[in-house]
């Protein structure tokens, strides 16, 4: 689930805060907080992906680990998505 | 209030726009692109206002002290300082993201008000402060911070010390109050004017939480049009200065508008 995720996390990334790169040119171990990702562009994409996806993040599972890079970034929704097909 | 009235060289359009702004950062960071619109408006031969809410950029008042309320009796001066200022008899309000909900609640109540312009409206201020609050856990996951706060945690810290700091800005309980005794804006009753709404995003198309509320809404106002209008958005970020999908959408609704009155 995790491998399929990435694509469309990268999608949902370029469509809202790194709009200048397109997603085939993302790598996987992109880091996003060192992009200079700041607060505002942070909470777009969080709200981003759970339009997307249709899942709201509790306040709780959202850690720095988390959204260290897109590869970290789509381990945890990938488990929201599978949590929420539950 | 400071303000700024953008006149046309040539007065031919019966029509006067109020410009509301968006919240916070939203302000400054889409700030170059409202005033490039408003000229291109009044170039169109639209007189606009633009001005600060009251506590906001250099109009008077202190932001801790403001409220939903008087950002709404500001609107009202704007209107009257506008019809006062300018021949014009109609009266349209555009808004951006927060500016666009203060626009749609003033018009609520205001019969005055023959259309709506809204970009990226936002509808439900007890949700957008909420996320506003958001930002508060979004800076601590790009930094080294390793304090662990929620939104629920940051508005039990409004509650009992009066006051949160979001990126710069002071959200007192007072105002945090009065978004969240604001709702949804979209209850109870609806406008009574034509309604022009963006939706702005580099998506596809609009999210469906949108659209629903559009179709709903379009069963309730007199005259309703929507376009997702598929730009990269400029109030979150500092890099965007033009719009011009933004400003041919805008003048094509307003000279539709201004065609059959």
């Amino acid at each position: 689930m995790k491998n399929q995720m990435i694509p469309k996390v990268k999608s949902v990334i370029c469509n809202t805060v790194i709009t200048n790169m397109s997603p085939d040119d993302l790598p996987d171990d992109f880091e996003l907080a060192g992009n200079a990702l700041d607060s505002m562009a942070v909470t777009n994409l969080i709200l981003a992906l759970e339009e997307y996806f249709g899942f709201v993040f509790e306040d709780e599972e959202l850690s720095a680990e988390d959204f260290e890079t897109i590869a970290s970034l789509s381990t945890l929704v990938a488990q929201k998505v599978d949590s929420s097909n539950v | 209030m400071l303000g700024f009235l953008h006149t046309p060289k040539i007065n031919n359009k019966d029509l006067g726009i109020v410009y509301c702004h968006p919240f916070a950062e939203e302000k400054n960071r889409s700030h170059a692109i409202s005033v490039k619109t408003a000229r291109a408006l009044a170039a169109q031969g639209y007189p606009v206002l633009r001005f600060d809410l009251s506590g906001c950029g250099d109009s008077e008042g202190e932001w801790e002290k403001a409220s939903i309320d008087d950002w709404i009796e500001d609107i009202a001066s704007a209107v009257t300082y506008l019809k006062n200022s300018t021949p014009v008899t109609n009266i349209a309000l555009w808004g951006l993201r927060l500016g666009g909900g203060l626009a749609y609640l003033y018009a609520k109540k205001h019969k005055e008000i023959s259309l709506l312009i809204l970009w990226q409206p936002v509808f439900d201020f007890n949700s957008y402060i909420r996320q506003f609050l958001r930002q508060r856990i979004s800076a601590i996951l790009t930094s080294d911070e390793k304090e662990k706060v929620s939104v629920d945690s940051l508005i039990a810290e409004i509650n009992s010390c009066g006051r949160v700091e979001i990126n710069g800005y002071t959200i007192t309980r007072n105002l945090y109050n009065s978004f969240q005794a604001t709702g949804s804006i979209l209850l109870n009753s609806h406008v009574n004017c034509s309604l022009r709404i963006a939706s702005i995003s580099l998506m596809d198309s609009a999210p469906i939480a949108l659209i629903n509320l559009i179709d709903k809404l379009a069963g309730t106002s007199k005259e309703l049009l929507f376009e997702h209008v598929k730009v990269e958005p400029f109030w979150d970020r500092n890099w965007r200065w033009e719009s011009p999908e933004l400003y041919r959408l805008t003048v094509d609704w307003l000279n539709h508008y201004s065609a059959r009155v």
